[in-house]
């Protein structure tokens, strides 16, 4: 393969994602979460335009985000936008499974978790659970008024 | 030439059997006299090429970047312009699993490729970027199965989309029962919603321990929910079937079967048998 399109349509679509040069095969696989909503979500609704400069602290939702936020849910459920979500961060990717490896790690994390968001498990603390609370965490430290809305979707 | 059979192996839970069964239905159609192509979009952990034993060599591949175009590169919009410049582009996809079947195996690019097909505006668009490549540039094959990922994601709506019959290995279970009856009112959703028929066309009972009254009951109680749709043979569970996978091959390449893995194999045979039976209808 000389030609030089070709060689430049191999680089746009070699992808970013190469193997973890230590030859670990399982470092880096994705993680993955099922819940009740896609990461649509956040992307179709134009949740950027509040951020203005004023909410450095807690950012706001606009009004129409819970409005936003409730069709892409009835589009996941109606099986228009796909139940589950991933991220891409091979270290992240690594992290979640040693937790989920590890009896111990898996219910101190899971635990915690639990506790912090007050929300139920349904089958253990699965490799998708995990996640599932850390994010749900995560959007509940950062951004407070966004994770209200969320919960009240639930 | 008649119509290409298509099936996807799915269910939005981990490690019920999925690439066992992609791998042994494979053989068995391929043993019936069929060219039975194999893809796996299952993840970068190419579960399937390992069961053949062919992930060494793939894996060397990718290391050495030469690895490209590759499964994930079908996805993209720059592929029918990638495939004109190539010779043969199956074959440039295209591994030998050495028992019969050809493969696809799965890449580490379809790693990002989940969130990238999100990009997609289009959704009919978004979700039928396998069936396009399938139905442009993969012939020859009387029978494609397709190894999805244990979640619904944009990548495993594209091989719904692509094989619009699918087949789901199970435990027997209260959680597993709970999980088949959801996936099957979600894929007559996705039916509803869009122009696509996707059916589940075959339920198989996987790992089953020897008949204890609770099995029993759960064998009943699938075959009542299921009923014209549960495969007519149980897989029985067999270290066999996993000491095989380990080892790089099926259980049709192994020798000295155990009771548990003879049956385990007619099993597989029989499934195989109605699988294709079902597909032609
Ligand atoms: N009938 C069986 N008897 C014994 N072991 C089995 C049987 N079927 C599958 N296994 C083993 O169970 C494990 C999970 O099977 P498999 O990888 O096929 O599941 P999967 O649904 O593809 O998982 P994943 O969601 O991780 O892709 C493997 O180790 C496999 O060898
Ligand atoms: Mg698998």
């Amino acid at each position: 393969m000389t030609d030089d399109e070709l060689e430049e349509l191999r680089q746009q679509t070699r992808g970013t994602d190469r193997i973890d040069a230590t030859g670990d095969e399982d470092a880096g696989v994705d993680v993955e979460a099922d819940s009740g909503s896609g990461d649509d979500a956040a992307s179709d609704t134009g949740s950027s335009s509040s951020r203005t400069a004023s909410d450095a602290k807690s950012p706001t939702p606009a009004d129409d985000f819970d409005e936003c936020l409730a069709s892409t849910v009835g589009s996941v459920e109606r099986g228009v936008q796909p139940k589950s979500f991933s991220a891409s961060d091979p270290v992240l990717s690594a992290f979640f499974q040693t937790v989920y490896r590890d009896d111990e790690a898996r219910e101190d994390v899971g635990e915690a978790l639990v506790d912090h968001v007050d929300v139920d498990v349904e089958d253990g603390y699965t490799k998708s659970e995990l996640v599932r609370l850390s994010v749900l965490a995560g959007v509940q430290e950062a951004a407070p008024e966004y994770y209200e809305e969320l919960v009240e979707t639930f | 030439m008649s119509e290409q059979l298509r099936a996807a192996s799915f269910l939005d839970k981990g490690g019920t059997g999925k690439t066992t069964t992609v791998a042994h239905l494979g053989v068995a159609l391929s043993e019936r006299g069929n060219d039975v192509l194999l893809i796996d979009l299952a993840g970068k952990q190419a579960d399937l090429a390992k069961n053949f034993g062919v992930w060494e060599d793939y894996r060397e591949r990718i290391e050495a970047e030469d690895d490209w175009p590759n499964i994930s590169t079908v996805f993209r919009e720059q592929w029918t312009r990638i495939a004109k410049k190539i010779d043969d582009p199956l074959d440039e996809l295209v591994y030998d699993t050495g028992e019969g079947p050809d493969l696809i195996p799965a890449h580490p690019g379809l790693d990002g490729l989940d969130t990238e097909l999100n990009d997609i505006e289009e959704i009919e668009e978004r979700y039928s970027r396998l069936e396009e490549f399938l139905d442009s540039y993969v012939s020859g094959y009387d029978v494609v199965l397709i190894d999805l990922p244990g979640s619904t994601n944009n990548i495993s709506y594209n091989g719904l989309w692509a094989a619009q019959h699918v087949v789901v290995p199970v435990e027997a279970g209260p959680f597993e029962a709970q999980q088949a009856e959801t996936l099957k009112s979600d894929l007559e959703r996705i039916s509803d919603r869009f122009d696509v028929d996707v059916e589940l066309t075959m339920l198989v009972m996987n790992k089953t321990d020897q008949r204890t009254k609770l099995s029993e009951e759960f064998a009943d109680e699938y075959s009542a929910a299921f009923d014209g749709v549960l495969a007519p043979h149980e897989v029985p569970r067999s270290q066999d079937v996993r000491n095989a996978a380990v080892e790089g091959r099926t259980l049709y390449a192994e020798r000295g079967l155990s009771e548990s893995a003879k049956r385990a194999l007619e099993a597989f045979e029989e499934n195989a048998e109605e699988l294709e039976r079902r597909l032609k209808a």
